[in-house]
């Protein structure tokens, strides 16, 4: 591949741009001929992935084909809506058939605001799919690891990162800290236990600071816990619990309240010391504005495969700084967007920490990624994950190893309800 | 490209800092006087690793000069013009806006930075300001006009001016009053709808979120030499969320200004570029192709 053959040249751009059928460049595309490259997206591809026919959150993962012979990948996985997100990665075909994906800027910009209802999460996951193959494609036009199309690494060393604490009991989880300290893991996330309504007793409330203040207890002082409430408390069940939960010092309380209204998560946030952190299910970099400016949460967990990909993660970890507020993007769905995450991470001054949804022990999903990659994507080395050092996102993919697992539908994410019937969150 | 872009050189030739790298491509940036902290420890890390250089660079406008070198080093390594490598381009021409100096008017001017004559009593400085606008769009109608105060202005004295200005739909006016007290520029903002614009004086993207979160600010002013060019992009996608407009400007020099073009030619949200070194055409400044920042700039 001969990368300084078509990058940067006027005449090469306007070349290439002759050789392109007048209906194959998106609207808009010409005016930039004597600015961008010589690549030109000549496919996409969306793809719907079930690893198990079970899975809320079949994977859906887009391939940008350019005519240099490099392809791009991202991933737009959302849990419960696949197939829309499919459909809508579909609809921006006529975006990106012909386009030069060096402009990934106007690119995100286009998708999002010709769009006119400006995102959701489904059109947030779907830009999010295509944003990051275009990174994906930049960084193997120009040679390098995305994260160093950023500014990055702020450190050498890797990613900082978290598993899931999958353990019951007391033994369990005393278990997990000796796997900790062997694998220099540093940090877990675990949830608040069961389902809450409006209000709470003070059974409830005694039973789930019991249960972590045990957690705590069996894995010690030197590991960072996160609690994620899921956004099953209302603000003034929060509010209790938050206080609480301060003794045991814990990292960040995820979500204490649905993420739609800032104000009421600010009260939360108030009224104590354990930072809160909230983002998962916000979309671009709008979404987090009122949080900011609530002073709502400490720590943003912005999604990369739903607020946006990679342009909109960046733009969220930047305002982000400006406010003394920390990066720590949730992950919990396939190995691209969790490796595309990392790219942003290791670009982030103010990065904290770097969620996994798996455990210590890599699980069933991740040998499929491993097949698929030829490498045990977001496992951690030493309570880090790696850097990948090939250009672009950093893996190769083919489309052979997805066919094992075909698309098998979309699945709703867990349906819950309290005993008298009514509706729960999970 | 993965080890071309170690630093193997950072020195100071004349006026401008190089930095050198393994590939044998080297990036510059005009120091303009300033004196530079020692870079040595530069040499052996990646020139594309900005954001861990910045962080051992105690003097922000030393570390935003280093970081255009860093970026214009790896441009030029791989071939690629800085606003590709920075996500662009978002446009292929930005609009230029030239300071008007001294007492010649361009009668083709597109749009111009009018800095406010000098101060003196009340009445007489209002009817100052409006007899010097009227000047200058009798010479050149088709001129859109940013006024700007250079924060020279108490709040009380911008505020005076406000309904004087309001009828001449200026782009925005620039700096009324010192940028540092949003309490204060709250009480100008209140009564006037002519956008106000606010940064040129910030080295650090925090030092906007007091004045975006006031809603005292209407244009973002980033200056590419004193942030950087990831702190201009930083504090646009900051303006962005709260649909603000930015304008980017830099020193009086013809690099700092092909830098500003290619910082702002990756923007989604900038309105326009200081610019007097620069040619322009219908009042643009085309983005250039070549690779890093296009010139070498002495």
């Amino acid at each position: 591949m001969r990368r300084r053959t078509f990058l940067g040249s006027t005449l090469a751009a306007g070349a290439a741009s002759q050789a392109m059928q007048e209906g194959q460049r998106p609207l808009g595309a010409r005016a930039f001929d004597a600015v961008g490259s010589q690549a030109r997206i000549t496919g996409v591809k969306v793809f719907g992935v079930s690893i198990s026919k079970e899975s809320d959150r079949p994977y859906v993962f887009v391939k940008l084909e350019t005519n240099q012979g490099l392809v791009g990948w991202g991933e737009g996985t959302l849990e419960g809506k696949a197939a829309a997100v499919m459909a809508c990665a579909e609809d921006f075909r006529e975006f990106l058939i012909g386009a030069d994906p060096m402009l990934v800027e106007h690119h995100w910009q286009s998708m999002y605001v010709h769009s006119f209802y400006r995102a959701g999460p489904v059109m947030g996951s779907a830009i999010s799919a295509i944003d990051q193959a275009l990174w994906d494609l930049r960084g193997k036009l120009l040679g390098v690891p995305v994260y160093k199309l950023l500014g990055g690494p702020v450190d050498p060393k890797g990613v900082r990162g978290y598993y899931h604490a999958r353990a019951g009991t007391k033994a369990e989880l005393e278990q997990l800290r000796e796997s900790a300290i062997r694998d220099g893991v540093t940090c877990f996330k675990t949830g608040i236990p069961g389902y809450w309504e409006w209000n709470a007793g003070r059974k409830q409330i005694r039973q789930a600071v019991e249960q972590l203040r045990v957690v705590r207890e069996a894995l010690g002082p030197d590991i960072d816990i996160g609690v994620d409430f899921h956004a099953k408390t209302s603000p003034s069940v929060a509010g209790v619990l938050v206080k609480e939960l301060e003794p045991l010092h814990l990292l960040f309380i995820e979500e204490p309240c649905p993420p739609e209204n800032a104000r009421a998560m600010a009260r939360i946030a108030k009224r104590t010391t354990t930072p809160i952190a909230t983002g998962e299910r916000l979309v671009a970099h709008y979404g987090v504005r009122e949080v900011l400016y609530q002073r709502a949460a400490d720590i943003l967990q912005t999604d990369i495969n739903h607020v946006g990909g990679i342009t909109a993660l960046w733009k969220v970890g930047a305002m982000a700084d400006a406010y003394g507020v920390k990066l720590a993007p949730h992950a919990c769905e396939g190995p691209i967007g969790g490796l595309a995450t990392v790219h942003v991470d290791a670009a982030t001054p103010n990065f904290l920490v770097q969620e996994i949804c798996s455990g210590v022990k890599p699980e069933e999903k991740e040998k499929i990624w491993e097949e698929w990659l030829g490498f045990p994507a977001m496992r951690m080395v030493d309570g880090r994950f790696p850097l990948p050092e090939k250009p672009g996102l950093g893996f190769d993919l083919s489309e052979e190893s997805l066919k094992k697992y075909p698309f098998q539908g979309t699945r709703p994410m867990a349906r819950v309800f309290h005993p008298d019937g009514s509706v729960a969150a999970w | 490209m993965a080890n071309s872009t170690r630093i193997t050189s950072v020195r100071q030739q004349g006026e401008r800092l190089r930095v050198g790298v393994e590939s044998g491509a080297a990036g510059f940036a005009p120091v303009l006087g300033r004196a530079l902290p020692p870079l040595d420890f530069m040499v052996g890390m990646d020139a594309s690793a900005v954001l861990a250089i910045r962080a051992r660079i105690e003097d922000d406008e030393a570390a935003a000069l280093v970081e255009a070198a860093c970026i214009d080093c790896v441009g030029r390594a791989a071939m690629s013009p800085a606003h590709q490598w920075l996500g662009g381009p978002t446009r292929f021409k930005v609009r230029g806006l030239s300071l008007l100096e001294g007492a010649s008017i361009p009668k083709d001017a597109w749009a111009l930075r009018v800095p406010i004559p000098a101060k003196a009593p009340a009445r007489a400085f209002v009817d100052a300001v409006r007899r010097r606008l009227d000047e200058i769009l009798a010479a050149a109608p088709k001129a859109e006009l940013v006024l700007d105060g250079r924060g020279a202005l108490t709040a009380a004295e911008a505020a005076r001016l406000l309904p004087v200005l309001e009828r001449y739909h200026l782009l925005w006016f620039n700096e009324p009053c010192p940028a540092d007290n949003p309490a204060e520029i709250a009480k100008i903002c209140d009564e006037t709808v002519v956008p106000l614009g606010f940064g040129d004086g910030f080295s650090r993207p925090e030092q906007f979120a007091p004045l975006i979160d006031a809603g005292v600010v209407q244009c973002l002013r980033l200056n590419v030499a004193r942030l950087g060019p990831l702190g201009v992009r930083k504090v646009a996608a900051l303006g962005e969320s709260e649909y603000l407009g930015v304008s980017v400007t830099s020193p009086t020099h013809a690099w700092w200004e092909s830098a500003a073009i290619h910082v702002a030619g990756s923007l989604a949200n900038v309105t326009h570029v200081d610019l007097s070194k620069t040619p322009m055409n219908d009042g643009y400044a085309l983005l250039r192709n070549e690779p890093g920042f296009g010139t070498e700039g002495a």
